[in-house]
């Protein structure tokens, strides 16, 4: 189990490199879910890296890393609608 | 220099490997046309693979309903034709009225479709109490469309590329085109030294980034970049099946089967001209919008935020159909947000105009012309000059 938050094996990365041809970080993820749960691949990220490299025979270097995306860590959202009221952001969106 | 540009020649080159380039490959590789498709990064791993996953017919303009219509029997066949269901449920759209102005819109909107048998029901009052109880007291009530529904963007966009390149598509991905030039029968279109690819037909699918390449051959169009804010919690105890939008816009939701909500409203903000993200202003408004639309939201953490780099025309229509300056040119790009239900059809109508030079689909909404506006006689006169 490499992925704890999505239950993802290395078995199934390794048939993903295999299969789908994924040979980089952020295309294993989106095919896999590898590092989309709570921890965003805090866990799992570098272990999944190397069963990446060692799969597609590139260095660990090469083969990306997970793209850094907000937040840090899970943030609770009655936290953000306090940070709106503080902010005094208009409440509604122009979309 | 001894660099040997590897040389293809293919009926039909398609630049872009978004849902739109991909399913058309696809396509005509079912007519048995050949087909060479250059993406320059990874095939649907824009906008296609990241936007919001909504599978929607319910609130296109009336002009998209037939297109709409002609994606819906291909979503319906998608296990079959891609290998994969991509996570598609027709799990029903609803629209919400959060004023009586609202219902009377979305009211309206349902005469204007009645036509295209889109099976909307409007639901208000106790029904809609009885129907879904986590739904927050703003909502007055709403449209439902019960056959629309939501796929997995990430997985069925690189499915269709794929898909194409099991049925014989070459599929060049890691391949950003570096130049174009048409020579009156064929283009050759190259990346770097690497690869030249020559064809009589180019099919222009490079999204946001289109706008290059219409304006090379004289069709400059007025389009520009929009950027989603989305966000996704962690999983929650299935409670929702419908895919949420709001009547006038400014929030939408769904939750996936594994248990997450998926919400998007408001803008991001560009990185530069290929990235974006999401900034906590638009996250906190977001925020705000997803507890009023669903209270119990309000205990949930968002765990990952997002953005994505989609074009806009000013119309807020796509420019789809043939090049009204290049013979052989045509264009699909521009979906302004909404792309990824309607893509499959786009895909079926761009292999038709490649093959056979007309689509059985009405498409005349979209074409380019309407942002040069010039007369027959303009046409007739410029073309006796040369």
């Amino acid at each position: 189990m490499v992925c704890r938050c999505e239950n993802i094996t290395a078995g199934e990365l390794r048939a993903c490199a295999r299969d789908a041809g994924a040979d980089e970080m952020n295309r294993l993820k989106a095919l896999t879910r590898v590092g989309m749960g709570r921890c965003q691949g805090r866990m799992c990220g570098v272990a999944a890296a190397e069963i990446l490299a060692q799969a597609t025979g590139k260095p660990i270097d090469q083969v990306g890393r997970l793209r850094g995306q907000a937040p840090i860590k899970p943030i609770p959202i009655h936290l953000q609608t306090q940070a709106t009221a503080a902010h005094d952001t208009p409440a509604e969106a122009t979309a | 220099m001894t660099t040997t540009t590897r040389v293809i020649d293919a009926d039909v080159a398609i630049v872009g490997g978004g849902i739109m380039g991909a399913s058309a490959a696809l396509a005509l590789r079912r007519k048995g046309v050949g087909v060479v498709l250059l993406e320059r990064d990874l095939c649907g791993s824009r906008s296609s693979g990241i936007n919001y996953g909504g599978v929607r017919r319910q609130g296109r303009p009336v002009s998209q309903l037939p297109l709409a219509q002609r994606a819906h029997e291909v979503w319906a066949d998608l296990p079959a034709l891609i290998g994969t269901d991509g996570e598609y449920q027709r799990s029903g759209h609803f629209k919400i009225g959060r004023s009586e102005a609202d219902m009377a819109a979305l009211e309206a909107y349902a005469a204007m479709s009645r036509d295209f048998d889109l099976g909307l029901q409007l639901i208000s009052g106790t029904t809609l109490r009885e129907r879904c109880p986590w739904l927050g007291g703003r909502a007055v009530g709403g449209s439902l469309c019960p056959d629309d529904g939501q796929a997995n963007p990430r997985l069925v966009s690189p499915a269709f590329a794929l898909a194409a390149k099991r049925a014989g598509a070459q599929i060049l991905e890691r391949t950003p085109m570096t130049s174009v030039e048409h020579d009156g029968q064929l283009f050759t279109v190259r990346s770097g030294t690497t690869v030249a690819v020559r064809a009589p037909v180019l099919i222009n699918c490079a999204g946001a980034w289109a706008g290059a390449l219409a304006a090379q051959f004289g069709e400059a169009v007025p389009i520009h970049s929009g950027h989603p804010a989305m966000a996704v919690t962690e999983p929650l105890p299935f409670f929702m099946h419908w895919s949420l939008g709001v009547e006038g816009g400014g929030i939408y939701c769904r939750q996936v089967a594994r248990g997450n909500l998926v919400l998007g409203g408001g803008a991001g903000v560009a990185l530069d001209a290929d990235r974006a993200r999401s900034e906590r202003s638009a996250i906190a408004t977001l925020a705000v919008q997803a507890v009023e639309l669903l209270p119990a939201l309000k205990n949930a953490h968002f765990i990952r935020t997002w953005s994505g780099t989609e074009g806009y025309l000013p119309d807020r229509l796509p420019v789809l159909g043939k090049s009204h300056t290049t013979p052989g040119l045509i264009h699909g790009f521009g979906f302004a947000g909404a792309g990824f239900q309607i893509g499959p059809g786009v895909g079926e109508v761009l292999a038709e105009l490649a093959r056979d030079g007309r689509s059985t689909t009405p498409i005349d909404a979209f074409a380019i012309e309407r942002f040069h506006p010039t007369t027959v006689a303009d046409v007739a006169s410029t073309a006796a000059a040369h």
